[in-house]
């Protein structure tokens, strides 16, 4: 058992089981919503546009011309590395009868492709630092740094096995262990010069000497080697190594270790975070089907696909049409990129209470305008989801601010509150409950409550709503704010305005009421920690 | 921008009368005002029923009372408008009034005297036609059942009942209004009732109390608009006469006048500023210039003439401070008590009123305000209704009818 | 005309025929129609905090200004919530200033000059203009105009048109040939801003609305607002409604002769039989 066997075993069961066990969610996350009902499309049509989708990446496409190019070329790098790379021994060499890693056109192709993977990787790379760095977490750094660490450490692998002169003389014990001394030092020449070996002996320059290493590379190593100046990038890459320094042998053992060790840590690691996006991401498109409206028909596999697909690209939370509402309230929650991750940590029952608190409030404060639907990359249908967990989160009692408030009676709330100091709405209330001059005009003249369409409807408004506009305004003209902010009246005043329209006395009972309805949002937050 | 023809300054009862003669003969019209006149209204159309003051005297007689009060009392704005002319004001502020719902009638040339809420009677001259029965109730001491509602403060028949100790065959009810409960508002309980199947429930609570009673009287709930038609459904219901008493303000009728003048003015092409105060006047060779309303939301307008119909303390017309009374509009001279100490008497129900409530802005013959010279003004300002000095409305009994008499006068008045 | 043109949140997924209808309707009369990526006017969110309410409008207002243009929406709430920013910010200095300094964060400039203006507002700003391109009026429609209130109350910062005697609506529809009935009850509020807070009383109000129009005698209710066309509409699932509701968009369009399709009308409504 080696390394690489033990490595590579890990690795493998680390992927296939955690594959599993991660699908699995797939199943069980999208129980808790309720059913959808309606119909989608049909299969055929869906299967075409989602593999238009997944192939052409064409939801990021529309969205980020940078982010496109960047993911297009890591993807059309990166995957020939892996299957004709990683995977030479299952799957080139049988194909290729006559494949060695060191002839061309295998060993362009792999300096070729990995720059193209490298070069899409920096400019995903450049995008996530200019303009994700605040939204970005530990996950998202180190896949880049997973992905970019195979690569750059390959290039620098396949650097040092060129100047190896250690793999020179394991070569020819194998291949040419007839040599005789002139014959090994003519190759050895020939290899110095034309293939970049870093010897530490002195090396003839005589053009014979040339000429017969010519001739015995011919027939002993042509075979089987490309000449390495079609190895690139990394031929270039050995220009950085002063001659002075002989350390190809253990950079090459190192690298080598290192190469493989990342590629096992990126293969054990897939089940973790977005290094499983290839797949969920990818089955996700293909479900989706090329849509980008919010359709009925969802179903509860498609849900618990669409909640794990999330590659964390962060165009949601950059388009998102409530992000002016983030900047002033701060709750992260209120974004879609952290409102998702956050739902599949309450729905696995991850979220402490105070998190779940703030998780409520970015459900509540989403206007759900379909726009992070339609921008997201990985095609998540997440206008269903919020609507969805709206429900459920309602469902399981936590409706937001209003639903909060009419847990309690107003009495109840008048009793809690009483014993507080309830001042001003943080500090940037207007404070108009609290001034003198908004209620010196109220005569009690209850034209207030007669106009309002609230108390109109109400079959017995001191039953239904506990206090009537006037008495409102009358309570917090004595001071008595906390007597006021539990009354239903407060919390099923639909905004119409009547009520300071026709007030004969200037005294803006709505613009309160709308006041009281914030300062008990604000003392909620303060309640469930979320200030 | 639009010169108008005419500005009212108010939207009481002289705004809206002033607003209307003028757009019935054809000026174009801009009209500003605030609510808190014409909606704390009991309905009532005052013309004079006190006078003189001191001596509580109540006349049966309007136009007799007028004759004296014109003896009287030189001062009087009614001295400056003729009995023609009051008739002729009244009937066509009433004929208005019907072709958006609301009906009123009277004894030609004599004062009622009306069922108040408090069980009192008080003499004026209009009435709605939903209070008519209840006149016919009360003078023929005829049997007659007076209905209340549970959580409904404004009006109690127990009270009116014991007040009315002169009327034995007066019984009371107090019942719970169908589909309401806890404390009751006029205005919700009125737009219920717009629903047959509510009015059907209503009479059936009420029928087998009323077996007895010639006459049924409710507060004032019977509909918001096209009240005639809810009290006939009530009558065919109940097999017998209904009539309203006006609630203890803020009763339905001044929501239903506001709502009459806001459905009928605009369709006489006049243009409405509600809810805006003139905040800003002034006058050019061009006419008058007026901002209403301040801030972004405020408007420029410019009429030839303008009527100040803005109303007293209540209305904003007037304003005081510790020590002196203001015109808030042009900052016109306020006949006034030299101080405060003048204002008032000491005893609040004092037959002789206060003197403060007789402050106000002098005219001349046609009703323009005068100035500190005793010359007009301004040849095209005009002055209505409560403003006025020398009156006190609410002893006399002559608030309505004062405000569109002058209101009349003002319009026939203008120049051009 | 140019404007800057403000959705609002609910027509993408909820009522996707108001955008469609009041874009065919613009296009037609050759008013274009900008649209920058615009984020939500902040009425929802004024339930719970006043900043973040302010702040939403005016980045907005600061995105339109930026481009030298008013701007435009179709929606009442959203309309009432850019009045009432704006008339807070005139009003409270700090206010002002931490607003500011947000705007700044996102390479904004304060909004000094922009103006907001409702459909409505812009139909009658053109009222000439909408006037000669009537094609197909209506004969016979008999229309109960809901004004919805967010637009017209409280005057004094919306100021949209008189909040008690209001004519903007009534003198829009009879240029499209139909007529405007009058109701009682049409400056009430629909109740949409009782969803999913107190569903009771959201549905009583639009009943009582929605009896009181098809009292009036009126064939159809319009609405010019989407949360109040969501309410009343077959898209608000209430299961009794008295009286169909159409978006006023809807209405125009068709008596400008653009086709139905276009409006986002579907097959099948009876009231377009009305259009000659």
């Amino acid at each position: 058992m080696d390394f690489f066997s033990i490595g590579l075993t890990l690795a493998c069961v680390s992927a296939a089981g955690g594959a599993l066990w991660r699908a699995r969610t797939w199943f069980l996350r999208g129980k808790t919503f309720a059913q959808s009902g309606g119909k989608g499309p049909g299969m055929a049509r869906r299967f075409v546009g989602g593999l238009a989708d997944l192939v052409l990446l064409r939801r990021t496409l529309r969205h980020g011309p940078a982010r496109w190019t960047g993911h297009m070329l890591l993807v059309l790098g990166f995957l020939p590395l892996l299957f004709l790379h990683a995977m030479d021994e299952i799957i080139t060499r049988p194909l290729f009868s006559a494949y060695e890693p060191t002839l061309d056109p295998w060993q362009f192709l792999r300096n070729l492709f990995g720059l193209i993977s490298l070069t899409g990787l920096v400019i995903l790379a450049l995008h996530r630092i200019t303009r994700l760095k605040t939204a970005s977490i530990p996950q998202d750094w180190a896949l880049l740094a997973v992905v970019g660490g195979v690569l750059v450490s390959g290039f620098f692998l396949e650097s040092f096995k060129i100047m190896s002169p250690g793999d020179f003389t394991r070569m020819t014990d194998d291949y040419f262990p007839e040599a005789e001394s002139e014959e090994l030092l003519a190759l050895k020449t020939y290899w110095a010069r034309e293939n970049g070996v870093r010897f530490t002996i002195f090396l003839p320059t005589a053009p014979e000497i040339t000429e017969l290493g010519a001739e015995l590379h011919e027939d002993r190593c042509a075979g089987c080697h490309a000449p390495t100046a079609t190895a690139f990038v990394s031929r270039s890459m050995t220009a950085l190594v002063p001659s002075s320094f002989n350390i190809a042998d253990q950079g090459g053992t190192i690298f080598w270790y290192l190469h493989l060790g990342l590629a096992f840590t990126a293969l054990g690691l897939l089940p973790w975070g977005k290094f499983f996006h290839p797949i969920s991401t990818g089955a996700n498109l293909l479900v989706r089907g090329g849509s980008r409206a919010s359709r009925p028909g969802t179903s509860s596999l498609a849900r618990g696909l669409g909640l794990d697909a999330c590659t964390r690209c962060g165009q949601c939370s950059l388009h998102c049409s409530v992000s002016p509402i983030h900047k002033v309230l701060g709750n992260p929650d209120i974004l879609p990129m952290d409102k998702l991750a956050d739902l599949r940590l309450h729905l696995d029952d991850r979220l402490s209470p105070a998190q779940t608190a703030s998780l409520v409030e970015g459900s509540h404060i989403c206007t759900e305008c379909l726009r992070c639907t339609q921008v997201c990359s990985a095609g998540i249908d997440l206008q269903d989801l919020w609507t969805a967990s709206k429900k459920a989160l309602a469902e399981e009692g936590r409706a937001g601010v209003d639903g909060e408030m009419r847990k309690s009676t107003a009495a109840e709330w008048a009793r809690e509150l009483s014993s507080r100091k309830l001042g001003r709405i943080g500090s940037t209330g207007a404070g108009l409950a609290d001034r003198a001059e908004s209620f010196w005009g109220c005569v009690q003249c209850t034209t207030c409550t007669g106009v309002c369409p609230v108390v109109a409807v109400s079959e017995d408004p001191s039953r239904d709503l506990d206090l009537a506009p006037q008495q409102i305004m009358n309570l917090l003209r004595m001071g008595l704010k906390a007597q006021t902010l539990g009354a239903r009246m407060v919390w099923s005043c639909t905004t119409c305005y009547k009520c300071q329209e026709n007030c004969p006395q200037g005294v803006p009972v709505a613009d309160i009421l709308y006041e009281l309805r914030q300062m008990g949002a604000d003392i909620l937050r303060k309640k469930e920690g979320r200030a | 921008m639009k010169t108008y023809d005419v500005m009212v300054i108010g939207s009481g009862f002289a705004g809206m009368a002033a607003a209307l003669f003028a757009a019935n003969r054809g000026l174009s019209v801009v009209q500003t005002g605030a609510t808190g006149g014409i909606d704390f209204s009991t309905g009532f159309i005052d013309l004079l029923a006190v006078h003189p003051m001191a001596e509580l005297r109540v006349w049966e007689d309007p136009f007799a009372a007028l004759a004296a009060l014109r003896r009287d009392l030189p001062t009087h704005p009614y001295c400056r408008v003729s009995d023609d002319e009051i008739s002729l004001a009244l009937q066509e502020f009433t004929n208005f009034l019907g072709q958006h719902g609301l009906c009123y009638r009277g004894k030609a040339g004599k004062n009622t005297l009306a069922l108040t809420s408090a069980g009192t009677l008080k003499p004026t001259y209009l009435l709605p036609c939903t209070l008519w029965n209840g006149i016919e109730a009360l003078e023929t001491k005829a049997k007659t059942l007076i209905v209340d509602f549970h959580g409904l403060k404004g009006l109690s028949a127990r009270q009116i009942a014991e007040v009315r100790a002169d009327w034995p065959d007066l019984k009371t009810a107090r019942i719970t209004f169908p589909g309401m409960g806890g404390e009751l508002y006029p205005e919700h309980m009125a737009w219920s009732l717009a629903d047959p199947a509510r009015r059907t429930e209503l009479a059936k609570i009420v029928a087998p109390l009323a077996i007895e009673a010639q006459y049924v009287g409710f507060p004032a709930i019977l509909g918001m608009t096209d009240t005639s038609a809810v009290l006939r459904h009530m009558e065919e219901l109940l097999g017998r006469p209904v009539f309203e008493i006006p609630t203890l303000p803020p009763s339905i009728a001044g929501p239903r006048l506001r709502a009459a003048f806001d459905r009928g003015l605009p369709d006489l092409g006049v243009r409405t500023c509600t809810q805006k105060l003139v905040t800003r006047a002034g006058f050019s060779e061009a006419g008058f210039h007026f901002t209403a309303g301040s801030g972004s939301t405020s408007v420029e307008l410019s009429a030839q003439s303008a009527i100040l119909a803005s109303g007293r303390f209540f209305g904003k017309g007037l304003k005081a401070d510790r020590h002196r009374i203001h015109e808030a509009v042009f900052d016109l001279p306020v006949t006034q008590p030299k101080n405060r100490s003048g204002w008032h008497r000491t005893a609040f129900f004092d037959p002789q009123g206060h003197e403060v409530n007789q402050a106000g802005l002098e005219t001349d013959v046609a009703l323009r305000p005068l100035s500190a010279d005793g010359n007009p003004f301004h040849p095209r300002l005009h002055a209505a209704g409560a403003i006025l000095a020398h009156q006190d409305w609410m002893r006399m009994k002559c608030g309505a009818g004062l405000a569109i008499a002058t209101a009349y006068k003002a319009v026939a008045s203008l120049q051009f | 005309m140019k404007y800057a043109y403000f959705p609002g949140c609910k027509i993408a997924h909820y009522l996707p025929a108001h955008g469609k209808s009041v874009e065919a309707v613009c296009a037609h009369l050759g008013l274009e129609l900008i649209k920058p990526e615009f984020s939500c006017c902040g009425y929802p969110v004024r339930q719970e905090s006043r900043d973040a309410s302010v702040y939403s409008a005016l980045r907005s207002l600061a995105l339109s200004a930026r481009l030298g243009l008013d701007l435009m929406t179709p929606c009442k709430c959203c309309f009432g919530n850019f009045r009432h920013a704006l008339h807070q910010v005139g009003q409270d200095e700090k206010l002002k200033f931490r607003m500011k300094n947000f705007l700044t964060d996102e390479g904004l400039d304060f909004p000094e000059t922009t103006s907001v203006r409702h459909f409505l507002q812009v139909l009658d700003d053109n009222y000439g203009l909408v006037k000669d391109a009537v094609r197909r009026p209506h004969k016979g429609l008999k229309v109960a105009c809901h004004y919805g209130c967010h637009a017209l109350r409280p005057e004094n910062i919306t100021h949209f048109d008189d909040p008690f005697a209001p004519t903007i609506f009534e003198r829009l529809v009879a240029l499209t040939g139909a007529i405007a009935l009058p109701w009682d009850l049409r400056l009430e509020c629909c109740g949409y801003p009782l969803r999913g807070r107190d569903e009771t009383i959201s549905g009583l109000l639009a009943a009582r609305k929605m009896a009181g129009a098809k009292a009036s005698g009126a064939d159809v209710l319009t609405t010019a607002c989407t949360y109040c066309q969501l309410q009343f509409g077959a898209e608000s699932g209430h299961p009794d409604r008295s009286i169909p509701a159409v978006l006023f968009s809807q209405i125009l369009g068709l008596s400008l002769g653009l086709e139905p399709e276009n409006l986002g009308i579907e097959p099948g409504e009876a009231w377009v039989r009305f259009a000659v």
